[in-house]
């Protein structure tokens, strides 16, 4: 059982005061008269219509009937329609995704910064003084105030709210919003966020306990939206092909312009190419331009439509996609399956044993990663050698030796999902003993594959080096000859490579990209270069847990690693994009307006409040009290 | 008849006439004669036949058997004729005082203004100008169901002695004396009814006279019948109405169990000023039916109110009416 409102037992002192009167009442008291011949017109008259007399002479029966029903009219709990009341707590969601970001109404604002106007608006005009509670999407859900109710602190919260071009979790937002809400009692729940918003219909249609208010903002409609799908760029001896894709809505009769800035290593733009081209019928138009200068990034912008929601996606940067040969120290004792893939992959392989020598400091320049085939715990013995291991991505192949050999067990094999392990499957391979590690070994690394109940291969990063390691080797396995092999040994040689170019590359804002870093370096920090940004301030690269961290806003940066003396050692350029994953989720609006419609009449129940009318009641039930008093004092 | 020591007289006295004086006013009035009276004895009321007082009434032929000394022989003389000089003859009158004892007299009205010793001293007050006035006059107390106190006719100014020591006797005794239920063995009737104490018509007086009645009327039933054999036995019959104050006005608030003194039946009522209003109007219909009841049959009707000591009540009855008066 449960007492919804223990408040209400309060109503319970008012059996004593009924009580109280009972006991304090007059009984008839007999007199004595000389004749009842005097009275008999009186009482004739009382006695002629004698039931509705004795009630009339009830007064206080009548009064305490009315006290009763007012008592049952307020277990009833009534409720009339009324506007929730001002001092209500205002849970307030703002999607700050990259679509609210970078679309714009008619006059050119972003759907963001209407919400945020929109948000204050409300602040100025409706808001009661209640508490409010701000909340925006993001990878996790922010609460920027917490039952706030001081106006111009939330209206600079709001003012500063910087848009989130990752991959949120919308509805993470939606849910602690609603709990936020549930957890007192009249709530309103205001969301505003656009059609994008990447949330289920389950959702949505979630019990919802407190009155909600969509503040809806339309998505773009696609069809008018001229957007670039991808701007590539390669690079043959001098000259520079670029190709960029254009998507724009089907049968436009409309020329296209396209311009390619060049930029240099500074952010400074360099040249500018303009092209036109007729709109294909299909809705994709591509622009192939054999004609750009070297440079250092570029960034291909076609001129928007008038009526275009989304300026925003019609402007891409590029990097120049290098074709690099890179050059990889084997050390084995020989290793032909290894060797041929290599070769397969392009790759440059210089061969030692695992006797030899360290290589020069010339040798070592040109390499790009180490290989040690069986010989690591040797080499891992010398300073040198270790000294020269800890410097380069490093790839290790092991050689179990009898009493190194971990015990299999009949399990099914795991790939875990990995760069190195796209593509890869362990289907019908046979790996005959794989090396123990212990845990200390195994820790600090992902497990990219089981095999037989045991890792068998790990990555992760090592002295701020990409490190991968095969617990067994490769001879003692029919790995070689499967087709995945070549595969396997690409995406290993990509793993290790990664980041060691001039070029980052593209990744995503806020991710965590594979970075190899130079050995000296004890800071590091992102700046911008596009837009002539390049005075811009610094961003911090490194999270809490030591990782880098790609910048939280789309553009191109320069990553710049400092040695302790605080110098430049190595800058290398990003391209940071949005998430577009949310450009591409389904439109909510449908079900929002489904629930809007069906649950018009709850929503107005809910904003209803109830506490008004128990007072009213027990206001009635005071004055009731009052008149059951003064009945009773006067005798009638 | 004892003699009586004076200290006793004196107490008596007190008892039955307390207000200072009211013996010396009451000196100074003396009954209204009325209507010419049929009496047993010479008296000084003028009677109804013819006798042997000084006063002339007619002349009428001599018949034999007549007393001769009472031929006018100076009209013999002139006329030839004997005829006979008739004179009225003037006879005392009786009165009877009446008071009511039933309950509902002795049990209202505290201390002087019990309505009962109110209505006693009432009558003893007109008993005593009846003895002054040298007629008989006898005091008789009835309650609901039987006469139960007697003073025989008395004769002559010495006798308010007696009736004085006797009424002092009564109300020496209290009403409880007088009620019938008081030994709680006679149950009441459910219905009380005037005619109860004098039915088989032997306590009722026998010769023409004036009878007074001191009650508060409150009688189902049996007035009307009271009050027909009372005039059929050629009585004159003067009615004092006594309420006491608390039953004209009644002050009451709240919630009363009304209880009948003498039926002891039970009324609940829930007084309300709009209640109170509308018995103070019963009870002006009650009296002015009365009233009517009895000036319909010739008998006055007069209102005391028992609230009010004796003296002021007895002027405004001596004012209202005509068989007192000033000498």
């Amino acid at each position: 059982m449960h007492w919804l409102s223990l408040t209400s037992a309060w109503f319970g002192l008012a059996t004593l005061l009924i009580l109280a009167m009972y006991i304090l009442k007059k009984r008839y008291e007999p007199k004595h008269i000389s004749s009842h011949l005097l009275w008999r017109q009186v009482l004739q008259e009382q006695e002629a219509n004698r039931p509705w007399q004795r009630l009339k002479q009830q007064l206080l029966l009548w009064l305490q009937l009315i006290i009763a029903i007012l008592i049952v009219i307020a277990l009833m709990e009534p409720a009339v329609d009324k506007q929730l009341a001002e001092d209500a707590h205002a849970v307030i969601l703002l999607d700050r995704s990259a679509s609210m970001a970078t679309s714009v109404d008619d006059q050119g604002n972003s759907y963001l910064d209407n919400a945020k106007q929109e948000i204050i608006d409300w602040l100025e005009k409706e808001w009661g003084g209640g508490a409010v509670t701000l909340i925006v999407n993001g990878e996790y859900p922010q609460i920027l105030a917490n039952h706030s109710n001081q106006k111009q602190e939330l209206e600079r919260i709001i003012t500063s709210i910087e848009p989130y071009y990752g991959a949120s979790d919308d509805e993470t937002a939606l849910s602690l919003a609603r709990a936020l809400a549930t957890s007192s009692e009249q709530s309103t729940i205001h969301y505003y966020i656009d059609e994008r918003y990447m949330v289920g219909a389950d959702a949505i249609h979630a019990e919802a306990a407190n009155a909600e208010v969509w503040h809806l903002h339309a998505a773009p409609a696609t069809a008018d939206d001229e957007r670039i799908r991808s701007f590539t760029l390669s690079q043959e001896e001098r000259a520079v092909h670029g190709f960029v894709t254009v998507l724009h809505a089907a049968q436009l009769d409309r020329e296209l312009e396209l311009t390619v800035t060049a930029y240099n290593e500074h952010g400074k733009a360099l040249s500018e190419n303009a092209y036109k081209q007729s709109a294909d019928a299909s809705g994709i138009t591509t622009f192939a331009m054999y004609d750009l200068p070297q440079e250092h990034f570029y960034a291909a912008h076609v001129i928007p439509s008038e009526h275009d929601p989304n300026p925003y996606n019609n402007k891409q940067y590029g990097l120049i996609a290098e074709d690099q040969v890179y050059q990889a120290l084997l050390i084995t004792e020989g290793n032909l399956f290894l060797e041929k893939a290599l070769q397969l992959m392009n790759v440059g392989v210089t061969k030692l044993t695992k006797a030899s020598d360290v290589p020069s400091a010339e040798l070592l320049s040109t390499i790009h990663f180490i290989i040690a085939d069986g010989s690591y715990e040797l080499l891992a013995e010398q300073n040198d050698w270790k000294n020269v291991l800890d410097r380069f991505p490093l790839w290790i192949l092991d050689h179990p030796s009898t009493n190194q050999q971990a015990e299999l067990v009949n399990a099914a094999p795991v790939v875990n999902e990995h760069e190195v392990t796209q593509y890869f499957t362990m289907d019908d391979i046979f790996i005959s003993s794989v090396r123990k590690l212990a845990v200390t070994e195994l820790a600090p690394y992902d497990v990219l594959v089981q095999y037989g109940g045991v890792p068998a291969m790990i990555a992760g990063l090592k002295q701020q080096q990409p490190f991968l390691r095969y617990m067994f080797a490769l001879q003692d396995s029919d790995l070689p000859l499967r087709a995945v092999f070549p595969v396997l040994v690409m995406n290993s040689v990509d793993y290790l490579v990664s980041g060691s170019t001039k070029q980052l590359g593209y990744m995503l804002v806020n991710a965590t990209p594979t970075l190899s870093m130079s050995a000296d370096t004890s800071s590091s920090y992102w700046q911008r270069l596009d837009e002539g940004r390049r005075d811009s301030k610094r961003v911090e690269a490194t999270s809490s847990n030591g990782s880098v961290v790609a910048p939280a806003v789309p553009g191109v940066y320069t990553f710049i690693e400092q040695n302790e003396q605080g110098q430049s050692i190595q800058e290398r350029t990003a391209v940071v994009t949005a998430d577009v994953t949310e450009f591409a989720a389904p439109s909510i609006a449908d079900t929002i307006n489904s629930i809007q419609i069906t649950d018009g009449n709850d929503s107005q129940q809910n904003s209803t409040g109830l506490s008004t009318l128990t007072a009213w009641l027990a206001a009635c039930l005071l004055l009731m009290l009052l008149m059951e008093w003064e009945v009773y004092r006067r005798g009638i | 008849m004892k003699e009586l020591s004076s200290s006793n007289m004196f107490d008596a006295l007190q008892r039955v006439f307390p207000h200072e004086d009211w013996l010396a006013k009451l000196d100074a009035m003396a009954m209204q004669g009325g209507a010419r009276t049929k009496g047993m004895l010479a008296g000084k009321r003028r009677s109804s036949s013819l006798g042997s007082s000084l006063e002339f009434a007619d002349y009428r032929p001599y018949i034999a058997g007549d007393d001769i000394r009472r031929i006018d022989w100076n009209l013999y003389g002139r006329t030839n004729k004997a005829y006979i000089r008739q004179y009225w003859d003037e006879q005392e009158r009786s009165f009877h005082l009446y008071v009511d004892s039933s309950l509902s007299m002795t049990r209202i009205g505290e201390g002087e203004h019990n309505k009962w010793l109110t209505a006693l001293r009432a009558a003893a007050s007109v008993g005593y100008l009846v003895l002054q006035s040298d007629d008989r006059m006898s005091i008789s107390l009835f309650n609901e169901v039987e006469i139960c106190n007697q003073l025989p006719l008395l004769h002559g100014k010495h006798a308010k002695f007696a009736m004085i020591n006797k009424l002092s006797e009564w109300i020496n005794n209290g009403p409880a004396a007088v009620n019938a239920n008081t030994d709680g063995t006679a149950s009441l009737p459910t219905i009380s009814d005037a005619s109860v104490p004098f039915a088989g018509g032997s306590q009722l007086p026998r010769r023409a006279g004036v009878t007074w009645i001191f009650s508060d009327g409150l009688y189902d039933q049996g007035i009307e019948k009271l009050l027909s054999s009372l005039q059929a036995r050629q009585q004159q019959v003067v009615f004092v109405h006594m309420l006491h104050g608390d039953e004209l006005e009644p002050r009451l608030e709240g919630e009363w169990q009304l209880i009948d003194i003498e039926t002891s039946r039970a009324k609940e009522v829930a007084m309300s000023p709009a209640i109170v209003e509308k018995y103070k109007r019963s009870v002006n219909d009650f009296r002015e039916r009365l009233r009517q009841l009895y000036e319909k049959r010739g008998i006055a009707f007069y209102s005391m109110n028992c609230s009010e000591t004796l003296p002021v009540s007895f002027m405004k009855l001596l004012a209202s009416g005509s068989h007192i008066h000033y000498r």
